[in-house]
């Protein structure tokens, strides 16, 4: 069973490191902004190899009596690396700074050019660990939306619960301004007019499902899509409804990540605030009980929330002929169901 | 005399696995198993979830298996705990490989090969012969950000000169690049070199020599390769999951591969097969599809994850046994995949897991057989090489309701010719039996001996070039006691013949003049001898490719019916 957090006040840690051994720049304690880097590492910025032997004419065995630098040595652009002298001389120089590799089997490696590679915070808050090479853990606090589906993009701006009335054309102030927003609507419209959406040029879109088919073009925007429920024509939640209203024109942060609960990592939208409660600087561990808000998985009831009210010691046998452990849900329309355990998720509010 | 144990260990994705085997009833059998959910990720410790999961099975035996640090009891002289270990991993992503070979008809598909049992995902191909000058070779390679990189290529003393410059480059790559870990390095190309790679690399341990996987031409020979992509393994998955190398140490034993492990066990149970046939062995779960096939000295197989394509949901509409709407198929197959823990709780649901276990199951063959040629499998046609028994694994199949969905979910994915006999491995025990046949192969030979998975009976598959209605093949079946019964099928048609349990048969096929049964010849019959299963006997004359009507409504019962066929 997946865990899931809908919730207005929620301590998220969120940890950003390099994919390889770097420079950390934050310090435990230090406050940081939306888009501040965490840590970063010099990389050369292109590589060159060049081939003594065969480019300068010469043998092998002259190789070490015309290598003007060896490796592991610094250069300055237009620096000598190999010269020839004769009749007709022949130079390699170094066309950018850089460094030599390698010298071997008459051929020298250059790495030359410097670029750097940073890591950076995607959410406001508290520096709580450092890895060290690495990166460092942000602790922040504030309401979160965990979604089902994010397309691998992320963006910020202001939240906005949007309607639209598809029949009117999207101009003279039909259609609300949705310009740098990221924009909430229950369902994804056919696809003519999510394209008509994406051309208003929001930050990014949030909605609580899509139908399959849609699938490639949200995959292939270049603003960052969650879908909060998955996919079908689902309504959303009253739980998440009411979280929606507290991120309604509140700047956010939508990380539209693929969804792998085994890497905690969710599509989700966040909005940072000042809690009035002091929270642990760790996400405790969920436990399914009596009453314990879930969110109902398989068809037909994908997407809506209840209660649970019991939960049998023994397995049953359900209409697929398979033996499962069961969960006796309450729905929010009074609607009380028996679900496998697996089909669904902890709702953490 | 106190019993000897040894315990298995499989890490997953979701859940990591624990088996214990004793010899209290002088072979060794399975004496208890259990799961608890995997902690691998940069936050959490492997150990945890064994540490869980071997503490079920110590409250469900009341054996000892811990010692107070939680750590495993392990002495080989069997005085406390286990005494012994095995340890497999599927957990991870697939490991970013490269493959740099001097041709692609020879050393790249040869790479491909063996590479694949162990957990990668090739992420570039360096054929040497191609027109690459060495900066773009070498900025080709620091792109890739492989994890490992295969070298192969170059029969036995000859030509070397674009290898040893491939090794220059590779050589500033694993010095140069700041990696989270270093690369590992597997060099399995012309024996010649290997000296020379060794010197020159200077890797260390993450250098793992191999002997020429293609010595001489028209010859090759992947297992001396598996050492070293093993020890290659180990590395890189050290680099990457906190925990594992103390949990190694704990249990004495390397990790290796799930799928590896899987291999283990399929050639074991090969070598024990005395029909000279090969063993298929597939494992179904959540992730993926694991395929291995031992036939003929040959190991063939690999790992195929689980994606979803627009093709994937039209094949799926295409072969699920009930009518559904397309719209709520691709609807209910994109939540499976934002939640591939789902499981089936309406005839609706385990409908589909079964269609979609299908197409699975033929995409793993296909993309076994673009690697492995000689597997001689097409989709349509199915698997025109000759195993006996296929062997059924995985949660997705062992979770289906009832054995006969298994059978006939195995047989139309497969789509096999001649005889052949299914078994499921209900316990899952491929992996736990390969892991611990390193340590104490006597659990292996001996637990699969005992019977322990369940022969789930024996299909005839009769391959007609007449049209449908024709008839193909008359059968007798002689159970002893009873009288003889006698049948008689048309091309289309699948009859499922129950036998009395517990009862040896003997079953006559005479085919038509036209008609193949797998006995070596078209048109030749004989004695079949098949023992007890829980499906029974299945007569498979649909032919190949299976004929299916146009219209859905009609191929949904038409599929249904063959499940009903067989039982339901």
């Amino acid at each position: 069973m997946e865990v899931v957090r809908i919730s207005k006040d929620q301590t998220v840690l969120r940890r950003y490191v390099l994919p390889c051994k770097g420079k950390v720049l934050v310090q435990i304690g230090q406050s940081v902004a939306p888009g501040e880097p965490i840590a970063e590492v010099d990389l050369p910025g292109r590589f060159q190899v060049f081939d003594v032997v065969n480019s300068l004419h010469v043998k092998p065995g002259q190789m070490e009596k015309i290598m003007k630098r060896l490796a592991g040595e610094e250069v300055k652009v237009g620096d000598v690396i190999a010269q020839k002298n004769g009749l007709f001389s022949r130079i390699f120089r170094a066309y950018e700074d850089g460094k030599v590799l390698s010298v071997r089997e008459g051929k020298v490696t250059l790495a030359l050019g410097e670029r750097k590679a940073q890591v950076s915070t995607a959410i406001p808050g508290t520096i709580v660990e450092v890895i060290p090479d690495r990166g460092a853990v942000v602790s922040a606090q504030g309401a979160l939306i965990q979604g089902a589906w994010g397309n691998g993009l992320s963006a910020a701006g202001p939240f906005q619960v949007t309607e639209i009335d598809y029949t009117k054309p999207d101009r003279n102030g039909n259609w609300p301004d949705m310009h740098g927003k990221i924009c909430f609507l229950e369902t994804c419209p056919r696809l003519e007019n999510l394209r008509r959406i994406v051309n208003r040029k929001p930050a990014g879109l949030v909605f609580c499902s899509a139908m399959p088919g849609l699938v490639p073009e949200l995959r292939g925007l270049p603003i960052p899509v969650i879908l909060l429920s998955g996919f079908g024509d689902i309504r959303i939640d009253p739980i998440t409804s009411e979280v929606l209203e507290v991120l309604d024109g509140q700047v956010v942060y939508s990380n539209a990540l693929q969804r792998e609960p085994e890497t905690d990592s969710f599509p989700e939208v966040f909005l940072p605030k000042v809690s009035e409660q002091v929270h642990g600087l760790f996400e405790s561990p969920e436990t399914l009980s009596i009453g314990s808000k879930v969110r109902l998985l398989g068809m037909p009831y994908t997407g809506s929330v209840g209660e649970v009210v019991e939960i049998p010691a023994a397995a049953e046998k359900f209409a697929s002929g398979l033996v499962l452990q069961p969960v006796v849900v309450k729905r929010a329309d009074e609607q009380v169901i028996r679900v496998p355990r697996e089909n669904l998720e902890l709702l953490v509010q | 005399m106190a019993p000897n144990f040894y315990l298995s260990v499989d890490i997953g994705r979701s859940n990591t696995r624990v088996w214990l085997f004793d010899d209290a009833y002088d072979a060794y059998s399975l004496r208890a198993s259990a799961q608890s959910p995997s902690t691998v990720g940069e936050r959490t410790d492997v150990r945890l979830g064994f540490i869980a999961a071997v503490e079920k099975i110590q409250d469900e035996t009341g054996i000892n298996l811990l010692d107070p640090r939680k750590h495993l009891l392990i002495d080989s002289e069997g005085r406390i705990g286990v005494r012994g270990a095995g340890l497999s991993l599927s957990a991870g992503e697939p490991i970013r490989t490269t493959l740099i070979g001097v041709s692609e008809n020879y050393s790249l598909a040869a790479l491909r090969r063996l590479v694949s049992l162990f957990h990668t995902k090739v992420v570039m191909e360096i054929n040497l012969q191609d027109d690459l000058n060495d900066t773009a070779q070498l900025e080709n390679l620091i792109s890739s950000q492989s994890e490992l990189f295969v070298i192969g290529g170059g029969f036995d003393e000859g030509a070397s000169k674009r290898i040893r410059a491939a090794i220059e480059n590779i050589r500033v790559v694993y010095h140069n690049l700041p990696g989270l870990a270093q690369p590992q390095i597997v060099y399995a190309g012309n024996r010649s070199l290997a000296e020379y790679a060794e010197r020159e690399l200077e890797a260390g341990p993450d250098l793992h020599l191999a002997g020429n996987i293609q010595p001489l031409e028209e010859q090759e020979d992947l297992q001396v390769g598996w050492k070293a992509m093993l020890a290659a393994f180990a590395r890189v998955r050290e680099g990457q999951i906190p925990g594992l190398v103390e949990l190694q140490k704990q249990l004495g034993q390397r990790v290796i591969p799930t799928t590896f492990a899987t291999t283990r066990t399929t050639r074991i149970m090969n070598s024990m097969n005395t029909n000279g046939k090969g063993v298929l062995t597939l494992d179904v779960g959540a992730g993926g599809v694991d395929v291995i096939v031992v036939q003929d000295g040959l190991v063939m197989g690999g790992r195929h994850q689980t994606s979803l394509t627009t093709r994937d949901i039209q094949h799926t509409q295409a072969v699920i046994g009930m009518g559904l709407d397309k719209e709520w198929l691709a609807t209910a197959l994109y939540n499976k995949q934002a939640h591939p823990g789902i499981l089936p709780a309406t005839l609706q649901d385990i409908a589909l897991e079964q269609a979609w276990a299908r197409v699975r199951i033929q995409n793993a063959l296909n993309s076994v057989a673009e690697v492995f040629p000689t597997l001689d499998y097409d989709p349509s046609v199915g698997l025109r090489r000759d195993f006996e028994p296929i062997v059924l694994s995985g949660a997705c199949l062992t979770g289906m309701p009832t054995e006969r969905q298994v059978f006939l979910t195995g047989l139309d994915s497969i789509l096999p010719h001649g005889i052949t006999t299914f078994v499921l491995d209900k316990d899952q025990l491929m992996p736990a039996l390969g892991s611990l046949a390193a340590v104490e192969p006597l659990v292996a030979i001996q637990v699969i001996d005992s019977g322990i998975f369940i022969n789930l009976g024996t299909a005839v598959s009769v391959i007609s070039p007449g049209k449908i209605g024709d008839q193909v093949i008359s059968v007798e079946v002689d159970e002893g006691e009873s009288p003889r019964e006698h049948y008689t099928l048309t091309k289309g048609e699948i009859k499922r013949i129950e036998l009395l349990p517990q009862t040896p048969a003997h079953i006559y096929l005479s085919p038509a003049s036209d008609s193949d049964v797998g006995m070596g010849l078209v048109g030749l019959g004989g004695w079949l001898s098949v023992s007890t299963g829980k499906v029974g006997v299945v007569i498979d004359a649909r032919g190949r490719p299976l004929s299916l009507p146009e219209d859905d409504a009609a191929r949904s019962e038409k599929i249904n019916d063959w499940l009903w066929e067989l039982g339901g």
